[in-house]
């Protein structure tokens, strides 16, 4: 299918925390409680329309679980967009969070959007984590929060619409170079970089229709 | 023509004391056989790549002033780079990770070659790590490309390799040398280079399964006493056709040594008598510590398996359901190996994938524990931390891909996808994920015989990305449709064919006129009975 632009998207965060549910969630509208742990990495995609403008969101999953580190860091490179989950349940998931952070930033492009996202929000009785600390703890880091739940959808389809707006306005104001692939986005096939309607890269003037393959 | 080059380290990706620098150019020769640190580096950006080496505790002069490398003076040692702290080390080699052209290991274990244009540079590490420099290194070159577009992808001919545990180990040679531009045409430059050293290969011949060992067959090979003799003739009916039914949980018994061959029927007895006492003394280690006194690493481990042990193939009668006991069986081998038999590894993901299709088959706790410590043995390093095993075996098959199949390596090149990383399930754990539990159980008794080869499991991913050559090069696959179509793939593989093409291509491989470096150590093939280099 066409699209105006893809992004590339990276869910992290501690093992067990529902990335790969969220993912399911969003991209199958489902939920599975049994789910078979992630090794190595997960892909998932879907459209969705931002200002009128078709996106391709492709999502990679990964293994949370610390001895994977290694592995899964490679798959960093070239994101636009990450979602960092914790478990609202689980107070260690998001002692993590730090940890994780920083490996994110390490090993990504300085201009990733970074959706923090407290799941399992259905599980009130459970909760270990106050709205409020995942709130203060995205405003001290500059992160875009939001508690979702992927067993009942709640929020999930906002998280990753909202990183998308995000990264969309981020394109509007040239902070991304649409045209280098490595910052995770792509222009889709029918919308070649001479498209007048699209802003040029951040900087990058003069460079006109860098040969389509 | 390069930006500044900023003095804040921003992460130290290597570090490693005890190295010497053996041998470097005159201008260097007063920083020679000294004692250092050794370093890569990463500043602000990920194209600011360094390999460093620090000297130890002593100030040095040179006259050198050279554009990449520098000796980088005092002033600015202590004028705040994250290391100033550190004053046990001083700045003295810097050399930009772009202007590496070659690696090489001139000793195993120890000696290796950095070289820039004109330029060589020899470091020993004394005090270990050496492997894992070298492949971070020829790990962060391969990566470089996308940085540096002009740097051409690794020479996967070139012998990186080698295997088991200690890998490096009996390993000499280039492991990473880079392309020269100067030589025109960048395809044809590289079909050249891959090609070069490389025996024609004999035409592959086909091959069929055989029968599975029956109880009779199985029988015959006991003596009255109960010993099992002429072991490689019954291995090798068990490679060509597996086990039947009957016969399986006790012959599994012996393939992941547990039982032995060589015991006697009451010696063995009396073997696994004692094997299940200790299992269980083992069990009631772990069982006794008082949740008062469970340390985070305790908990953090129980925490984890039991999370894990609830969603280990619960769609399969055996396991599913909340109030299983075989949940409870699973969850004690688990604790019972990470937290008391091997708490030095613990437990990391997949080491529950792997225990599962056994304890499903011998539905005993004590005898799956130690059939999967037997397993374990085997596949543990698939589970280190460094994840070094791991990358070693992709290596090796893009190395076996790279003799076999070169357009097919060229075209992954393309799509950026020449890593394999979309096998790494595959390789951590055995196939598991992609195969129903029959078809598992057909394959890991086949490959437990350790026959033809040591690694013929990585014949087996050799063999399933052949299969799917055609279909990701007509389709133009890039890495999202590789990485998904190859996930979608279970329960199309048909194990009999893929065995088949595996044990085709291991034949093929072996009739060769020589083979290379790397596809000696790719399989761990008896080095006297391969030539390696034509006369």
């Amino acid at each position: 299918m066409s699209y105006a632009y893809l992004f590339k998207y990276i869910i992290i965060g501690d093992t067990g925390v529902g990335k790969s549910c969220l993912l399911l969630q969003f991209t199958d509208k489902r939920f599975q409680p049994v789910h078979d742990l992630t090794i190595g990495v997960e892909f998932g995609a879907r459209m969705i329309t931002i200002d009128g403008k078709q996106i391709k969101l492709q999502i990679w999953d990964t293994a949370g679980q610390e001895a994977f580190r290694s592995i899964t860091r490679s798959y960093y490179r070239g994101a636009a967009g990450a979602l960092l989950v914790y478990d609202i349940t689980r107070r260690e998931t998001f002692n993590h969070l730090t940890t994780w952070l920083e490996d994110a930033r390490q090993h990504s492009n300085s201009n990733m959007v970074i959706m923090l996202i407290g799941n399992k929000s259905d599980l009130e009785s459970r909760r270990e984590v106050k709205k409020e600390e995942g709130e203060a703890f995205a405003r001290e880091h500059g992160l875009v929060f939001m508690e979702t739940s992927a067993k009942t959808a709640a929020n999930v389809e906002e998280a990753f619409i909202n990183t998308a707006k995000e990264i969309y306005e981020k394109i509007q104001e040239g902070v991304f170079d649409i045209n280098n692939e490595a910052n995770g986005i792509k222009i889709g096939p029918q919308h070649s970089p001479t498209n007048p309607s699209l802003p040029g890269a951040g900087g990058q003037g003069g460079s006109q229709g860098g040969g389509c393959c | 023509m390069k930006g500044q080059i900023s003095t804040q380290i921003v992460k130290i990706l290597f570090s490693q004391d005890g190295v010497i620098l053996v041998d470097a150019p005159p201008a260097y020769q007063n920083c020679v056989n000294k004692t250092g640190k050794m370093l890569i580096t990463e500043y602000e950006k990920k194209s600011m790549i360094y390999v460093e080496w620090k000297i130890k505790n002593e100030l040095i002069t040179s006259e050198t002033e050279d554009k990449e490398w520098s000796l980088v003076d005092v002033m600015q040692q202590e004028s705040g780079s994250d290391d100033a702290k550190d004053d046990e080390y001083l700045d003295c080699l810097k050399l930009h990770l772009k202007n590496i052209k070659q690696v090489k290991i001139i000793n195993p274990n120890e000696r290796v070659e950095l070289m820039e244009v004109g330029r060589t540079w020899l470091f020993d590490f004394r005090s270990g790590n050496f492997s894992e420099f070298v492949i971070d290194v020829t790990a962060m070159l391969n990566t470089m490309k996308e940085f540096y577009p002009e740097v051409a992808p690794t020479d996967y001919l070139s012998s990186f390799i080698n295997l088991i545990p200690n890998f490096v180990s009996t390993l000499t040679g280039i492991v990473y040398s880079e392309w020269n531009p100067e030589q025109g045409d960048v395809k044809r430059s590289l079909s050249k280079y891959k090609r070069e050293g490389f025996p024609n290969l004999p035409q592959r011949e086909i091959c069929e399964r055989g029968e599975p060992l029956s109880l009779a067959q199985w029988q015959s090979f006991k003596n009255s006493e109960g010993k099992i003799y002429n072991v490689d003739v019954l291995k090798k009916i068990i490679f060509k056709g597996g086990l039947s039914i009957e016969i399986r949980k006790e012959v599994w018994m012996y393939l992941l040594k547990y039982n032995k061959w060589e015991y006697p029927s009451d010696q063995q007895e009396e073997w696994i008598s004692k094997c299940r006492d200790d299992y269980y003394a083992m069990k009631s280690i772990w069982k006794n510590i008082k949740p008062d006194v469970k340390d985070t690493r305790f908990k953090k481990c129980h925490d984890s398996v039991w999370k894990d042990v609830l969603r280990t193939d619960r769609d399969l009668a055996y396991y599913s359901g909340s109030d299983n006991p075989n949940l409870e069986k699973l969850f004690n081998i688990l604790m019972t190996y990470c937290a008391v038999y091997n708490s030095h590894l613990g437990y990391v993901q997949g080491m529950d994938t792997l225990l599962s299709p056994i304890l499903y088959l011998l539905d005993n706790e004590a005898d799956a524990f130690w059939c999967f410590v037997g397993f374990m043995n085997r596949t543990s390093p698939n589970f280190e931390k460094s994840q070094t095993y791991m990358r070693m075996q992709l290596y090796n098959t893009i190395n076996l891909l790279t003799f076999l199949q070169p357009e097919f390596v060229e075209y992954l090149k393309k799509k950026g996808c020449d890593h394999l990383g979309f096998c790494f399930r595959w390789l951590l754990v055995w196939f598991k994920r992609e195969l129903s539990m029959e078809n598992v159980i057909n394959l890991w008794e086949v490959l437990w015989t350790g026959l033809p080869c040591e690694n013929f499991h990585l014949l087996i991913c050799v063999s399933l990305l052949e299969s799917q050559q055609a279909m990701f090069m007509e389709n133009d696959y890039g890495p999202e449709e590789i990485l998904q179509h190859i996930h979608n793939m279970r329960d199309t593989i048909d194990v009999a064919a893929t065995l088949n093409s595996a044990e085709a291509i291991y034949n093929q491989i072996v009739s060769s006129e020589y083979l290379p470096e790397s596809i000696i150590a790719a399989l761990c093939l008896p080095r006297n009975k391969f030539i390696s280099k034509p006369e």
